[in-house]
C-alpha cells in the first residue's frame, strides 16, 4: 500500500509587513509598509503510512502549524507536492475535507451557543452521515470520552478538558481515515490528557485512523508515537522513531546513586577522573552524567561500587525533552 | 479634585492619585486609542469618500425642494446647505464607537481585564475615544471639510467668535455623545445583542440631534418635547452657533445647557455601569 | 440542493432556539431594531410637513418608495449578520479555517451560519408602509402585480447580498477590523429617495456600481405606474444575475487568496 500522507519539498512563504511602533511608527505604516518574507516550512518532505500515529514537534513558530494547514487544504503551498489520502487537499479540499477529521487545540470546531449534541447533529448533515453511524459512532465516543452527562450543554459552558473532548468526537464522527491534532492537550490536566490519549490509541487500533499530531508535550509523543518527526526554522531536523532518536541524539547518561553514610562523602573525590563529575543532589544523593560516546554504563558503574558504598544506584538515560531543547537551540541535529 | 473622587470611588481600590497622574493616565489611554486606530487605515481613506457621499445625497435632496421654496422655516438654500454640509464635517468628529468598543469588549470576554483596572471605567473610554477624535481630526474631518468646502458652496462661520465658541462646542457634543454611547454600551453587559440597540441609536441621534434637518422644522409639539432632551446640543446648537443664530446670553445659555448634559449623562452612565457591573458579579458570570 | 435545504433549516432552527432561550432579549431587539427603523421614516415624515411634494413625487409615493426599499432588505437582513463582523470574527480570530475544513462552500456556511430573526422587522414595517400607501392612492393590484412584487423583492435582496458579498470579500485581502462594509451600508439610503433628484453621476452609480436602485427605485416605479423606466424595470432580473455572479467570483477569489496568503 502507497502511504496515505506524501510530502515533498512543501514550501510555504508568507509575505508579511513589519509594524513600526509608536505614534510615528503609526502614521507610516499608514503610508509606507515595509514587507517581509518568511520562510515558514522549506522544502520539507516525508511520508506517512497508513495507521501510523506520527508525533510533529517543533518550537513555537517553527513550522508545525503551517504545515498542518497544509496538509488539511487550508492553505496551499508555494512550492512542493502534497498527496493525502489520494487527494490535493488544496486543490480538491472540499471533497477531501470528508476523508479527515481536524481538531484545534486552541479553538473549538463546534457551534460556542448552542448544546454538544446539536452541534453533532449539524455535522451529520454537513458530512452527511447515515443515522444508523451516526448513533453507533455517537455511542461508542460517549463511552470511551465520557461525554454522557454533557451532550445537552451548549459549548461555551464547558471546561477546556470537556470541550477537547467532545471536539475530539467531533472531529471523527464521519469515520475519517485520518485525523490531525494540533496541540490536542494544551492547557489540559493529567488526568485529561490521560483520558484523551487512551481515546487516540483505541481509535488508531480499532478503526486504524493515522493520526498527524503536534504538540509542545513531549509525554503525548511518548505515550502515542513511536515516530517523531522535528521541525525547525521550516526545515524538517529529524524524521525516525523515538528510540532511533534516543540512540543517535541522546548525548549523556546519567548515574544516580545515594550514599551510605556521611563517612562517603570525602571519597567522593576519587571518582572524579577521566573527566567524570560528581554533580550533589543533596547531602547524600549524588549525579554522575558521562558522554556516551566515551564510557559505557558499566564502566562507571564499576567505579563507583568499587569506590564508595552505595546504599543504591540508577541509570538514567537522558531525558527526551532535554534532546529536544538542544536541538531546538542549536537549530540543527548533531 | 472632584474629577479625581469620581476615579475613587466607582472602584474603591484605586490609591490615591494626584491630578497630574490622573491627566497622565488618561492621556496614555488617548494615547493608545490614537496608535490603534491608525492601525485601522482602511476604515479612514474610505470614511472621507462616505462622508462626501452621505453630504451630496442631502444637497439633491434638498435641493429638489428648494426648487419649490426661496426660504423655509427662516433657512435660504445656501444657509440650509451649510448647515448640513457642516453638520456632518463635525460629525465625523464627536462621532465614536464606545458602545460598539464596550459590546465587542463583552463578546470577546474581555471585559474582566477592564474590570480589573484600577480607574474609572467611563474616563477610560471617553479618553480614548479623545485619542481617536485628535486621528479623526486629521485624518477625516479636515480633508472631508477640505472636500466640501471646495465642491459645494458652503459659508464660512459668521464671526471668529463663533467660531471660537463654536469649537468649543463641538467638544461638549463629543462628550455629549460619548457619554450616550457609554451608556448604552452598558447594555452589552446584560444583553444578549445590542445591534437592534445600537441602530436605534443611531437613528435617534441622527434625526433628534438636528443632522438631518434644523429643529425648526419639527412640529411645534415635538419641538417642545425635544428641548428638554439632550439631543439637539449635539449637532443643532454647534449649527446655530456657526451660523451666527445664536449670540450673547443665548449662546451663553445653550452651552451651558451642553455642560449641564454633558454632565447629567456621564453620571447616568456611571449608574449604569454600576447597575450592570454589580449584576455580573453576583451571577458570577 | 436537498442537503443544503436541510442543512439551512437545521442552522435556523438551531438559531432560533439560542434566539429564543432568551425571550426578553429577543423581544428588546426586535423592538428596538423596529424602533429604528420607524425612526428612518421621521426625516421624510418632518420634511413633508413643510413641502407638499419631492420633485413630482408625492408623500405617499417617496413613503411607497421608502417602504418598499425596506422588504428586500429585512430579507437579506435576516442573513447578513455574520458579513458584518466577518473580518472580525473569521479572518482575525481564524474562525474562517473552520469553514475550509468542512465539505460544504464556504459561502454557504458563513451566510447561513447565524440569523437574526429581528430583521424580519422590516419586512413587517416595510410591507405595512407599501399597503398603507397604496391604500391612500388606490393602486389596482393585480395578480400580474403581485408577481412582480415577489419578483422584485428575491431581486433586491439578491443584489443587497451581492454587494454586501463583494465587500465583505475585501478582507480576504485588507485585514481592517471594520473595513468598508457600514460606509456602504449607510449608501442604501440613497436608493430610498427618487433616484431623479441625483445629478447624472449618482444615478449612474446607483445604478451600475452599486446597483440599490435596481433594488428599490427602479422596481417602485413599476409599480407606481410611472413608465420611464421600464426598461430599467425589466432589466432587474438580469443585473441581478449579473451581480451575484460577479460578487461568487469575487468570493472565491478572496477564498483562494486567503489560502495562498494565510494568517
Amino acid at each position: 500500500m502507497p502511504p496515505i500522507i506524501e510530502v515533498q519539498g512543501l514550501t510555504k512563504e508568507f509575505r508579511t509587513f513589519r509594524r513600526r511602533e509608536g505614534v510615528l511608527g503609526a502614521l507610516q505604516n499608514l503610508f509606507v509598509r515595509e514587507y517581509l518574507t518568511v520562510h515558514a516550512v522549506d522544502h520539507v518532505s516525508f511520508s506517512i503510512e497508513r495507521g501510523e500515529m506520527v508525533g510533529y514537534i517543533g518550537a513555537n513558530g517553527a513550522g508545525k502549524s503551517t504545515t498542518i494547514k497544509v496538509l488539511t487544504g487550508i492553505l496551499s503551498p508555494t512550492g512542493g507536492r502534497v498527496i493525502s489520502n489520494g487527494f490535493v487537499p488544496y486543490r480538491e479540499r472540499r471533497h477531501y475535507t470528508k476523508h479527515i477529521g481536524v481538531v484545534f487545540g486552541q479553538r473549538t470546531q463546534l457551534w460556542w451557543d448552542i448544546a454538544v449534541i446539536e452541534s453533532f447533529k449539524l455535522l451529520k448533515e454537513i458530512y452527511e452521515i447515515p443515522e444508523p453511524d451516526f448513533r453507533k459512532r455517537l455511542d461508542v465516543f460517549s463511552e470511551l470520552l465520557n461525554l454522557k452527562e454533557y451532550l445537552h450543554t451548549p459549548v461555551r459552558k464547558l471546561s477546556l478538558g470537556e470541550r477537547m473532548r467532545c471536539d475530539l468526537a467531533a472531529s471523527l464522527l464521519h469515520n475519517p481515515p485520518l485525523l490531525f491534532l494540533d496541540e490536542p492537550t494544551i492547557g489540559l490536566d493529567v488526568v485529561a490528557k490521560e483520558r484523551i490519549r487512551e481515546f487516540l490509541k483505541e481509535i488508531n487500533r480499532t478503526e486504524g485512523t493515522t493520526v498527524l499530531l503536534t504538540t509542545h508535550d513531549l509525554s503525548d509523543i511518548e505515550e502515542l508515537s513511536r515516530r517523531i518527526l522535528i521541525i525547525d526554522k521550516g526545515r524538517i531536523l529529524f524524521d525516525g522513531d523515538l528510540e532511533q532518536m534516543k540512540n543517535r541524539l541522546a548525548q549523556y547518561n546519567q548515574v544516580k546513586f545515594f550514599l551510605k553514610d556521611r563517612t562517603q562523602i570525602p571519597r567522593l573525590a576519587q571518582i572524579e577522573t577521566d573527566g567524570i563529575v560528581c554533580q550533589r543532589v543533596d547531602e547524600l544523593t549524588y549525579l554522575i552524567r558521562f558522554d556516551r560516546e566515551h564510557h559505557s554504563s558499566a564502566a562507571v558503574i564499576r567505579q563507583i561500587v568499587n569506590t564508595l558504598e552505595v546504599r543504591d544506584l540508577l541509570v538514567e538515560e537522558e531525558p527526551i525533552e532535554e534532546i529536544v531543547k538542544r536541538i531546538y537551540l542549536k537549530g540543527e541535529v548533531a | 479634585m472632584p474629577q479625581a473622587d469620581i476615579a475613587h470611588s466607582a472602584t474603591g481600590a484605586a490609591p490615591s492619585q494626584s491630578p497630574w497622574k490622573f491627566l497622565r493616565l488618561h492621556f496614555e489611554f488617548a494615547r493608545v486609542g490614537f496608535v490603534n486606530t491608525l492601525a485601522y487605515r482602511l476604515r479612514y481613506y474610505t470614511g472621507i469618500v462616505t462622508y462626501f457621499i452621505y453630504v451630496s445625497v442631502y444637497y439633491f435632496i434638498w435641493k429638489a425642494i428648494y426648487e419649490h421654496s426661496v426660504s423655509i422655516e427662516g433657512f435660504d438654500f445656501a444657509h440650509l446647505l451649510t448647515y448640513i454640509g457642516v453638520g456632518w464635517i463635525i460629525r465625523s468628529l464627536y462621532f465614536n464607537n464606545i458602545d460598539q468598543d464596550l459590546a465587542y469588549q463583552v463578546i470577546e470576554g474581555r471585559l474582566a481585564m477592564d474590570l480589573i483596572k484600577p480607574v474609572n471605567i467611563q474616563f477610560m473610554y471617553v479618553a480614548r475615544a479623545a485619542g481617536e477624535a485628535v486621528f479623526r481630526l486629521a485624518l477625516l474631518t479636515i480633508p472631508t471639510g477640505v472636500v466640501l468646502f471646495l465642491v459645494y458652496p458652503l459659508r464660512p462661520p459668521a464671526s471668529w467668535g463663533n467660531a471660537a465658541a463654536f469649537l468649543v462646542s463641538v467638544g461638549f457634543s463629543f462628550l455629549i455623545v460619548a457619554a450616550i454611547n457609554f451608556a448604552v454600551g452598558t447594555f452589552a453587559l446584560r444583553l444578549q445583542s445590542i445591534l437592534g440597540l445600537l441602530r436605534a441609536k443611531f437613528f435617534l441621534l441622527e434625526l433628534f440631534s438636528g443632522l438631518l434637518l434644523p429643529m425648526t422644522f419639527f412640529p411645534h409639539a415635538v419641538q417642545k418635547i425635544l428641548d428638554l432632551m439632550p439631543f439637539q446640543y449635539i449637532s443643532y446648537i454647534p449649527m446655530l452657533i456657526y451660523l451666527g443664530k445664536l449670540h450673547g446670553g443665548g449662546l451663553a445659555r445653550a452651552m451651558s445647557i451642553q455642560v449641564f448634559w454633558v454632565a447629567v449623562l456621564m453620571a447616568i452612565g456611571d449608574g449604569l455601569w454600576r447597575w450592570s457591573t454589580g449584576k455580573l458579579i453576583i451571577q458570577g458570570g | 440542493m436537498k442537503r443544503h435545504w436541510r442543512l439551512v433549516t437545521r442552522y435556523f432552527a438551531q438559531y432560533a432556539k439560542v434566539r429564543l432561550a432568551y425571550k426578553a432579549d429577543f423581544i428588546i431587539a426586535f423592538f428596538s431594531s423596529m424602533a429604528a427603523t420607524v425612526l428612518g421614516f421621521g426625516f421624510a415624515l418632518v420634511l413633508f410637513t413643510k413641502i407638499p411634494r419631492l420633485q413630482d413625487w408625492t408623500f405617499d409615493e417617496v413613503m411607497f418608495l421608502y417602504g418598499f426599499s425596506l422588504i428586500p432588505l429585512g430579507f437579506f437582513n435576516v442573513v447578513s449578520w455574520n458579513l458584518y463582523d466577518f473580518s472580525e470574527l473569521y479572518i482575525i480570530e481564524g474562525r474562517f479555517d473552520r469553514v475550509l475544513l468542512r465539505p460544504v462552500s464556504t459561502l454557504f456556511q458563513v451566510v447561513f451560519e447565524k440569523f437574526r430573526l429581528e430583521s424580519l422587522q422590516e419586512v413587517v414595517t416595510g410591507a405595512l408602509v407599501v399597503g398603507i400607501c397604496a391604500r391612500r392612492m388606490r393602486l389596482e393590484f393585480g395578480l400580474g402585480d403581485l408577481f412582480w412584487f415577489v419578483v422584485t423583492v428575491a431581486c433586491g435582496a439578491a443584489i443587497y447580498m451581492a454587494v454586501f458579498l463583494i465587500l465583505t470579500a475585501v478582507s480576504f485581502w485588507f485585514e481592517d477590523r471594520v473595513g468598508i462594509v457600514p460606509p456602504v451600508f449607510n449608501m442604501l439610503n440613497f436608493g430610498r429617495y427618487p433616484l431623479t433628484i441625483y445629478n447624472v453621476f449618482i444615478q449612474f452609480m446607483l445604478s451600475w456600481i452599486i446597483p440599490f436602485g435596481f433594488a428599490t427605485f427602479y422596481p417602485t416605479t413599476h409599480f407606481l405606474g410611472r413608465s420611464a423606466f421600464t426598461l430599467y424595470f425589466h432589466l432587474i432580473p438580469v443585473v441581478t444575475a449579473g451581480f451575484t455572479v460577479l460578487a461568487i467570483v469575487v468570493w472565491n477569489r478572496g477564498v483562494a487568496n486567503y489560502s495562498s496568503t494565510g494568517t
